[in-house]
């Protein structure tokens, strides 16, 4: 029922985002590349925040350690090209780090907020000492770093030079992301972490691991991140310590809350329409923008905390009134 | 703050040949630094405890503080008036934004989070539009060394720490001794029981959050003469003065000073043996792992 009446909006979606580089100049054909990357990463986060009901405040940790090894590798390894072994990197070595932190924090039960304050932690921690080492290119950054290549055997692939083909790229490779996600939240793992989030005494009291199910999630999540930070350095040419910054993670935060957290999609809706706005708004109000994003946060929490996807999916499909409320909605999440 | 710790190293290449009085100087740079977490941790720790209030925008006072006694400064006030004002007007702003904004999210921690760091975000901006972007100098209120036995010590910092004691006592006296003291500590404990005793509670978190705030801007304020001020360095002292509160375990007042003493040593004896960044680094990562082993906190039971 849900699928069928979906359809229409599915493919006026696919319409658009198939044909928008063929109207929209090089600017904004750019523009919408660099916000499917900050799409997925927005994504990324929803699926901690959204599905398992933990906010990391450092997400910009997992994007900006992606993006730096894979300028890293860039820079060290004579003749390097950006094969898939950078992406490898970038997906493992952020997954790692999840995994390390979560051990440190989910086993301990440090969740919540306090988990959220320590992630803020992390990220500075990151930039501090990005832009201290002069080995990782200080407040200059790395620079130099190959654009997109698809490579089909060694030696065998060609480059993608034309701002269209790097945005059909990155659509496929948002859209390979969205389904993944999916598949993550929609299966068996998934539905156990939407019960943790619930409620996690009692998830545990069926005798769910929750701290290792929590850490696997913000693996998967961590790794999504470095995803987008490897696309990222590709895709820009250069890294600096702002990939790790406060302002960054803020963004992101902003992108999944306007887009709706819980619903994916709304992670990319999120970023797209805040990047817009932003190019727009920046042009000629370079002032107002930060107070406009600090406004976005107060307003999403009090009049819009569904974000615009959640919020029209509600108009579409109201829940039904006979249904009790869970006791964690009740007291405003998490 | 990579400032000030830059200058304290200084300080401690330029002062003392002697070994022993190099250490002493090393311990007693530290005890400023503990001086003024604790300042700003204390009014975080109250708010935090008592309400479940989690102020990301915490860093924003403190820096308000600090751009009052430049504003005192421009209005030709000297910066005693400014250290004196700072924690009216930030007590006074705190109470706005407790009627304007925290009220609305009690007991809903990540709500009250996202509320403030957004707060914190128009601060910032604000101040950057009002007092303009990059480091601003303030007049300095109290120059000079204190010399005792041989050994010297700016007379200002000995002057910091004894209005960080002053501040300690004052805290635990209203805490443990006064009225309203007992009405905050019964609200830690059960606010509905509180209610029910008639204990007005909106007024004690009106009254709690004001008095966070003053601290905080106080300890801004007073940190003037001792680092660059820029509208971003509020953000840095937030952070260390969360992991001060998350290790000497949430909701104990002396917790904070222990937790502050450990962070502010640890983080001045480091920044001696590396750079300044990489030691804040260093403290910040050893806290993440204390707090893996010991999660109530360094002191907690």
């Amino acid at each position: 029922m849900r699928a069928t009446r979906g359809l229409p909006v599915l493919a006026a979606g696919a319409l658009i985002t198939l044909g928008l580089p063929l109207i929209a100049g090089k600017y904004y054909t750019e523009l919408l590349s660099q916000a499917l990357i900050f799409g997925i990463f927005a994504m990324s986060l929803d699926l901690m925040w959204g599905y398992a009901g933990v906010l990391n405040f450092g997400h910009a940790a997992y994007f900006g350690l992606g993006g730096y090894l894979v300028a890293l590798l860039a820079r060290e390894v004579r003749g390097f090209d950006p094969s898939y072994l950078g992406y490898a990197f970038s997906v493992l070595a952020p997954a790692g780090l999840a995994g390390a932190l979560g051990y440190f924090l989910f086993y301990s039960h440090v969740t919540g907020v306090y988990f959220t304050i320590i992630t803020l932690v992390v990220t500075m921690i990151f930039q501090l000492i990005v832009s201290d080492w002069y080995w990782l290119g200080g407040m200059n950054g790395l620079l130099g770093v190959p654009g997109f290549v698809l490579r089909v055997w060694p030696g065998l692939g060609w480059e993608l030079d034309s701002e269209v083909e790097v945005y059909y790229l990155l659509l496929s490779v948002s859209v390979l992301c969205y389904l993944f996600c999916r598949h993550v939240v929609r299966s068996p793992f998934g539905l156990v972490m939407a019960a943790i989030k619930d409620n996690p005494e009692r998830t545990e009291f069926f005798g769910y691991d929750t701290a290792y199910l929590t850490t696997i999630m913000s693996m998967i999540s961590a790794g999504l991140a470095g995803l987008s930070g490897a696309l990222y350095a590709h895709f820009s040419g250069f890294v600096s310590p702002p990939l790790f910054g406060l302002n960054f993670s803020t963004d992101v935060i902003v992108w999944v809350a306007v887009g709706g957290r819980g619903t994916l999609v709304g992670a990319f809706v999120g970023a797209v329409l805040v990047n817009l706005l932003k190019a727009i708004i920046s042009d000629f109000l370079e002032v107002l923008w930060l107070l406009i994003v600090g406004a976005f946060f107060i307003v999403t929490v009090f009049f819009f905390p569904d974000g615009i996807v959640g919020t029209l999916r509600k108009l579409r499909w109201p829940a039904p009134r006979s249904l009790p409320r869970a006791a964690s909605m009740r007291e405003g999440g998490v | 703050m990579t400032e000030a710790a830059r200058r304290l190293r200084r300080a401690t290449r330029t002062t003392s040949v002697l070994e022993l009085g190099s250490l002493l100087t090393q311990f007693l740079n530290g005890a400023t630094l503990v001086s003024v977490l604790i300042l700003i941790s204390i009014g975080l720790a109250i708010i935090f405890g008592v309400m479940g209030v989690i102020n990301l925008a915490h860093g924003e006072f403190f820096i308000l503080g600090a751009y009052t006694v430049i504003a005192a400064d421009a209005l030709g006030l000297s910066a005693w008036w400014g250290i004196a004002l700072a924690p009216l007007v930030v007590g006074l702003f705190g109470a706005l934004v407790e009627v304007g904004l925290i009220r609305f999210l009690y007991k809903r921690p990540l709500e009250t989070l996202l509320a403030t760091w957004g707060l914190s975000i128009v601060i910032r901006q604000l101040v950057r539009i009002v007092f303009g972007v990059g480091y601003r100098a303030s007049p300095h209120p109290l120059l000079g060394d204190l010399k005792i036995f041989g050994f010297t010590y700016p007379i200002y910092r000995v002057f910091l720490m004894a209005v960080c004691l002053a501040v300690i006592v004052i805290t635990f006296y209203v805490f443990y001794r006064t009225d309203f003291g007992l009405k905050i500590r019964a609200i830690t404990q059960d606010v509905e029981m509180a209610a029910a005793l008639a204990i007005n509670t909106s007024r004690v978190y009106l009254g709690t959050f004001a008095f966070g705030s003053a601290l905080a801007g106080l300890a801004g304020a007073l940190m003037t003469p001792e680092i660059t001020i820029s509208p971003e360095a509020g953000v840095n002292f937030l952070a260390r003065s969360f992991f001060v509160v998350i290790l000497g375990g949430i909701g104990q007042l002396a917790g904070v000073l222990g937790g502050a003493l450990v962070v502010g040593e640890l983080e001045t004896f480091l920044s001696y043996l590396i750079s300044a960044t990489t030691a804040q680094a260093a403290v910040l990562l050893i806290a993440i792992v204390i707090i893996r082993f010991r999660p109530r906190g360094l002191f907690g039971g």
